[in-house]
Order: C-alpha cells, then sequence, then structure tokens
C-alpha cells in the first residue's frame, strides 16, 4: 500500500486562510482590549497573502490529494471573490462590532473559517470535499448568525438558519449517497447514466441523485421555494455578517453547481434544465415583488438577493440549453462558455455592489437604534452628502443600471438567455429588474427628495474602515461598469479551461 | 446475508421519519434528533452501497458525515442554549420574533 504524496502548494491559500484564524484566535487572548484593532490588520494581511498564492497556482490546471481537489483557474476566481468578500467583509465589521459589543478575535476567526470553507466548496472535486467544505462554511455561518447572544433575534436567526440549512444538508447528502449508489464512486468525473449498481437501474433512480442534491443547493442560494431562511437570518444576524453571508455562501453554492451541473451531470442536462428555469422564475418573481413591500433595508436587500439569485440562475439554464443545442458542436460550447461566463461576471459584480450597500446600512447604525428602516434614509443627502451619493451608485448598479458593473453583469445573462434562445426567462428577468428599480430607487428619492420625521442627529460622513469599504466598493462598481474587458477575460479564460 | 435492497428500504424508511419528525415535531430538541435520523439513513446508504461495491470510499464518506453531525450536534445544541436563555423558548413556534 502506497500513500499517494501529498502537494500542499495546490492548497495554500486556504492553509494560509485557516493559519491566520487560528492566529487570530490565539492573539485574541494575549492582546489588550483597546488594542484588538490589531486583529483585524492580522486578517487582513493573511488575506492578502492568500490572494498572493492564489494567484500564484492561477495557471496550474489539474488535481491534487488523489483527485479530492480541483486545482484550475476556476477554482481561483472564486477564491478570488472569497477573499476579497472577506477582506471586505473585515473592513465593515470594526464599528458594528464595537457599537454592540461583540468580542472581535473569535468573530474575524469565524469569517476567516467560513472562507476556507467557501475556498474549499470552490475546488472541490469530489462529494466528500463538497459536503466538508459546506459543513465548514455552514456551521461558522451559524454561529455568526447568533453572534448577539443576548439578542433574541440574533439567537432565533441563528436557530433558525441551523435548522434549515442542516435539512437541506441532510437532503443534500442524501443526494450524494445515492450518487455514490449509482457510480461506486464520489468522484464528480464518475457519474453515468448505466448505473455499477444492480439495486439502482431504474432510469427514474438515475434522477434521484440529481433532484436531492438541487433541493440541497437551492437552499443555499436561497432559490424560491427553498428561501423561507432567508428575510428572517438576514434580519436578525449582525449586519456585518449578513452582508457576507448575502454573497459568500451564494457565491460558493453557485461554484458548485457550476461545477457539478456542466461536468458531473452533463448526461441529465434536460432534467436540470427543467428545474432551474422554473426556480428562476419563481425566484425573480417572489424576491422582487415581497422586497417592494419591505420598510426594513436589511430585509429589503435580503428579498433583492433573493432575486439576484434568480438572475444568476438564468446563466446557468441558458448555459444548460447551450449543451443540448443541436447543430454546431463548437458553436453550442462557444454558448455555454459565454452563459458560464456571464454567471461569474454577475457574481463578481454582485460582491462589490452587496457589499457595499450593506456597508452604508452599517455606516448608519448607532448603539441604541440599527436605523435600518426606510424612513431613517429620509434627508441622507443633506446630513451625508457623500454616503448619499455612493448609496445610489451603489443601488444603480443592483438595479442594472448602464454604466455600472451590475449592468455588465445583467447584460450578459440577458444576452446569454436570448442568445440561446429562453425568451421567456429574459422576459420575466427584463420585467422583474423594472419592478426592482422601483424599491431601489424609491431609497434614492428618500435620500434626496424626503425631509426626515422627527428630530435630526448631526452627523457628517466620518472617516473610517466602514467608510473606505464603501468607497473601494463603489470604485470597483463604476470602473469595472466602464471598463468591464478585465474580468470578461478572466472569467472566460478560466471557464473555457474548466470546460474543456 | 442481509440483501442491499433491504438496507436501502431501512435507509429510505428512516429517512422519511426524519424527515417527517422534522416537518411536523415543534420542540426543537426533536427536531434535532429528527435530523440526526436523517444523517444516520444517509451513513446506513452509503454503508451498504459500500459493502456492495466492495469499495472503502462509502465507508469513508460516513465517517466524515459522522465527524460533520457530531460537530453540527454541538452547534446546534449550544444554539438552542443560547435561545433558551433570551426566549426561554424550547418549542419553534415560540421563536416568532421576526415574520414578514
Amino acid at each position: 500500500m502506497q500513500i499517494p504524496p501529498i502537494d500542499f502548494t495546490a492548497v495554500y491559500p486556504e492553509v494560509i486562510v485557516a493559519l491566520v484564524g487560528l492566529l487570530v484566535l490565539a492573539v485574541d487572548i494575549f492582546i489588550k482590549p483597546q488594542r484588538k484593532t490589531s486583529l483585524s490588520a492580522i486578517a487582513l494581511v493573511g488575506l492578502v497573502l492568500a490572494f498572493l498564492t492564489t494567484m500564484l497556482i492561477w495557471d496550474r490546471n489539474e488535481t491534487a490529494f488523489s483527485g479530492m481537489v480541483a486545482v484550475d483557474s476556476y477554482a481561483q476566481f472564486f477564491k478570488l471573490i472569497f477573499i476579497f468578500s472577506a477582506a471586505l467583509t473585515v473592513l465593515i465589521s470594526p464599528r458594528y462590532l464595537s457599537l454592540n459589543n461583540i468580542s472581535v478575535g473569535e468573530y474575524l476567526e469565524l469569517v476567516l473559517f467560513c472562507t476556507v470553507g467557501m475556498m474549499v466548496m470552490a475546488s472541490a472535486n469530489d462529494l466528500v470535499t463538497i459536503y466538508i467544505g459546506l459543513e465548514l462554511m455552514a456551521i461558522s455561518i451559524y454561529l455568526m448568525a447568533g453572534f448577539q447572544r443576548d439578542n433574541p433575534r440574533s439567537c432565533e436567526a441563528s436557530m433558525k438558519y441551523f435548522l434549515l440549512g442542516s435539512f437541506a444538508s441532510a437532503l443534500l447528502l442524501y443526494g450524494m449517497s445515492f450518487f455514490y449508489g449509482i457510480t461506486g464512486t464520489t468522484s464528480l468525473q464518475g457519474f453515468t447514466l448505466s448505473p455499477n449498481s444492480n439495486i439502482i437501474d431504474s432510469e427514474v433512480m438515475t434522477r434521484l441523485p440529481l433532484v436531492l442534491m438541487t433541493v440541497g443547493f437551492a437552499f443555499k442560494i436561497a432559490a424560491v421555494p427553498f428561501h423561507m431562511w432567508t428575510p428572517d437570518v438576514y434580519e436578525g444576524a449582525p449586519t456585518p455578517l449578513t452582508a457576507f453571508m448575502s454573497v459568500g455562501p451564494k457565491v460558493a453554492a453557485f461554484a458548485v453547481i457550476m461545477r457539478v451541473y456542466m461536468k458531473t451531470f452533463g448526461a441529465l442536462v434536460p432534467d436540470w434544465v427543467q428545474m432551474f428555469t422554473l426556480l428562476s422564475i419563481l425566484t425573480m418573481i417572489y424576491g422582487n415583488v415581497v422586497a417592494v413591500a419591505q420598510k426594513s433595508m436589511k430585509r429589503m436587500l435580503a428579498y433583492s438577493s433573493i432575486a439576484h439569485a434568480g438572475y444568476l440562475l438564468i446563466g446557468i439554464v441558458s448555459a444548460g440549453t447551450a449543451t443540448e443545442m443541436t447543430g454546431g458542436k463548437a458553436m453550442s460550447a462557444t454558448f455555454a462558455s459565454e452563459s458560464m461566463m456571464s454567471v461569474m461576471v454577475y457574481l463578481f459584480a454582485y460582491m462589490f455592489m452587496n457589499l457595499g450597500t450593506f456597508a452604508v446600512v452599517i455606516s448608519l447604525g448607532r448603539a441604541d437604534n440599527p436605523r435600518d428602516s426606510l424612513a431613517d434614509y429620509a434627508g441622507l443627502a443633506k446630513r451625508r452628502p457623500l454616503t448619499a451619493l455612493l448609496m445610489t451608485i451603489l443601488l444603480l448598479s443592483l438595479m442594472g443600471f448602464p454604466g455600472t458593473f451590475g449592468f455588465i453583469g445583467k447584460f450578459y445573462i440577458f444576452k446569454a438567455a436570448i442568445v440561446t434562445g429562453n425568451l421567456t426567462l429574459a422576459v420575466v428577468g427584463v420585467l422583474m429588474s423594472v419592478v426592482a428599480a422601483f424599491y431601489y430607487v424609491r431609497v434614492v428619492l428618500y435620500m434626496y427628495m424626503r425631509e426626515p420625521e422627527g428630530e435630526v442627529l448631526a452627523e457628517g460622513d466620518a472617516i473610517s474602515s466602514t467608510m473606505y469599504a464603501i468607497v473601494v466598493t463603489t470604485m470597483f462598481t463604476l470602473l469595472f461598469g466602464v471598463a468591464p474587458g478585465f474580468i470578461i477575460d478572466m472569467a472566460r479564460y478560466t471557464i473555457e479551461r474548466m470546460l474543456a | 446475508m442481509i440483501d442491499p435492497v433491504h438496507s436501502i428500504a431501512l435507509g429510505a424508511a428512516m429517512f422519511c421519519i426524519g424527515m417527517l419528525g422534522f416537518l411536523i415535531r415543534r420542540n426543537l430538541i426533536v427536531i434535532f434528533m429528527s435530523i440526526e435520523l436523517m444523517l444516520n439513513a444517509v451513513n446506513l446508504n452509503l454503508v451498504s452501497f459500500a459493502h456492495q461495491f466492495q469499495s472503502p470510499h462509502g465507508q469513508v464518506f460516513a465517517l466524515f458525515v459522522i465527524t460533520v453531525a457530531a460537530a453540527e450536534a454541538a452547534t446546534g445544541l449550544a444554539i438552542l442554549i443560547a435561545l433558551y436563555r433570551v426566549s426561554r423558548a424550547v418549542n419553534a413556534d415560540e421563536a416568532s420574533a421576526m415574520k414578514w
């Protein structure tokens, strides 16, 4: 018996982030309370190191750890998104943490471990790796959602997420066990339509893992009708974590979905295209329509993030339809990679604009009052002109206004849908974007047109790390909105190598 | 010799009982137990498939599932205690501060 060689260079980003997480936890014990901000600095340095090592292994295209982990540009692309979102979360947190007396050390440690889990998911090449990454991510988030132990809402959010999350992962696992029963392997490359097993040999049974795993992933991306946990958890969790969990797990689940459904379930495309079409339409309609009725910003953004999952699913459906298309194999391969490219670009855009918007919500909060209702935004332009301006840009980007990164993402998604003949999805998507415009623009109107009610607190655009995060995300939103070529080329390159 | 079909049928029954328990019962601790039952159904499935294929993959996977389930149970109980401290709730219906 020979033990295969272990190539740690393949997982350097994960190793570094995990070690920095442990380091933060250890340093937290010895450091004086007034110097806790240095923990954030350690975390940021670790994330920069992880970023550099990710770039170092960018061009590799192989598997490591006996095929458990895929080391390809596709995984590295997603690791970049996770590193960015973790770094931005570290930036937007200090203000909220000090206002609410939350211990910095454990908080940062959980953020970093969650990031490791998401990175493992993105580079998973085996069901076991997917499951471990998913649970590492999910357990960290269950705990983070309940971080304000003395706040009933926070505990309740944590409980709800825990129950529904573990229910979803049980369904996912049950699907995975049948995957193993059909193929005799847990490797993602192993799926076939001609089962190796004499127990499972019917047509229906080969669809069982597909259906169960789709339900499990749909929970993670918060697609309707598996979205029930989202608004409550987003509302109850500490706001910086709401920002983090509205981006990270969703992006990680999409990373896994694209790899598993395009590569592994390639033979079952007609089946999952149907499922995702239905999920996408329901998600877009429900998310956008219910968001209109929300008075709390956090809840509104929760429903808007559900809606964004719907748009992203359009890209997945287009990619599936493209591989089905007859006539010109090269042509359909191009369409498939273009559709997946659109999803990846949209995820990148979504990360910047959503984290930025939540950062604004955090910057308004006070110790005694989270001030996240719509009325609190009335007259913000007079009190804090810069914040109001940046918030406007971010909201326009979420809406998909030309000149912003959000527009680029939506444009490519809808283009992919039209090219691959998914006109229904494109029409529903555009109509729902109009509905979305209503609730995003409403916030802008409140900020610029409304006079605040009651007494007005004197405040200005204070310089803080939260403000830096808002400025950085807005800059990227505008920069890539005007010149998206770099990200598009990067996504195209990674996806072509993954599908090849 | 037990036929693999039997153990898979048992697994399916366990999974369904767990799922029903999760959906119907209101006591949070019973809901936890239901989730554990579902995970054990998965383990049974994995192990019986592994036996049939004579390959270790499924058994290794089952070990991972057991480990993670333990971590999950620890987390869940911690959350439950935190929730009980602030709201004295052990029933799912009582934790309803937030509704759309």
